[in-house]
């Protein structure tokens, strides 16, 4: 065993239940799926509990278990899933580009983001921005970014999980970062300027 | 020196040298470069694209910006993904009482 050990699991909803439950909801989108995975979590984790090997806190070692658990649903609950499509608006590719596809200069081209890179990781104002940003997304396309680049799950898992096309899910992830650096740019990095 | 999209270049009466209009002409236009940065961080991009990608960097900075910027949100996220978690998770509603009353149960029958 390591130097830590585990809380008294009769604890573990009181103190973890809410955290893993949010987080399973921003990735199925589903209250009693979310719920149900949970549950499936915290069973997991009394019949791993010997294994804990306390190089990580509690939480995250819940929380990795509850991730093979989010990957292993989809795979099992494979359906189809129409992906929305929003036309338009911010998600649109045109708006940001002239007629040439060319950035337009005094309004979408990428400013030069002062405080960079790192400094603004340790700013709470930063998280703030981002989270918001990511609010703003339709939620499949937040599911995608989500499984793909806070989960880091694999391109092809991620197309499995979703049961969704390559293409469709390159396309999902694009816009989704268009938007979010776009967002961030105007709403942290401050507002533009002459280039 | 580095030039921009070609509207700006005529209004700002730039004088482009035939290496830059051939690089104009043969590189990506700034919109599919934005969806050839995003894609070169899912999969692998053939060696001709990366090749042109490269190119168009040497007559735009804007998208070279643009794929850094990517990268930087890429390392945020990835590297702090809990902050994200509790920032978002903290505005939505947590488990119901009844849930959190069924939880406890089923850990207790284990």
């Amino acid at each position: 065993m390591g130097e830590r050990s585990l809380s008294d699991p009769e604890v573990w909803v009181t103190l973890y239940g809410d955290y893993l439950f949010r987080f399973a909801l921003n990735r199925v989108r589903d209250r009693p799926a979310a719920e149900d995975l949970v549950q499936e979590t915290f069973i997991a984790a009394l019949a791993a509990r010997e294994r804990f090997a306390g190089q990580s806190s509690e939480r995250s070692w819940l929380v990795g278990i509850l991730k093979h658990k989010i990957v292993d649903r989809f795979r099992k609950d494979i359906r189809e899933q129409p992906v929305d499509d929003p036309a338009g608006g911010i998600f649109d590719d045109e708006a940001a580009f002239d007629q040439d596809g060319h950035w337009k200069l005094d309004q979408t081209a990428p400013l030069d983001w002062p405080d960079h890179p790192g400094h603004a990781l340790e700013r709470k104002q930063f998280w703030e921005v981002l989270s918001r940003c990511l609010g703003k997304l339709p939620p499949k396309m937040a599911q995608v970014f989500t499984l793909r680049e806070l989960d880091e799950v694999e391109s092809e898992t991620v197309c499995a999980m979703l049961n969704i096309s390559s293409s469709n899910l390159w396309v999902q992830l694009h816009r989704a970062r268009k938007h979010l650096r776009q967002c961030l740019e105007a709403d942290f990095f401050g507002r533009r300027e002459a280039h | 020196m580095q030039i921009g999209p070609k509207q700006d270049v005529e209004r700002l009466n730039l004088k482009i040298g035939p290496l830059v209009g051939w690089l104009i002409r043969i590189t990506p236009t700034c919109k599919e470069m934005t969806r050839l940065l995003s894609e070169s961080m899912d999969h692998p991009l053939p060696f001709s694209t990366k090749l042109k990608m490269r190119l168009h960097f040497l007559i735009c900075k804007w998208c070279e910006r643009y794929g850094t910027q990517l990268l930087f949100l890429r390392q945020a996220f990835r590297r702090h993904p809990d902050k994200v978690d509790e920032l978002m998770g903290a505005a939505s509603p947590g488990l119901s009482p009844e849930a959190k009353a069924r939880l406890e149960q089923a850990i207790r029958k284990h």
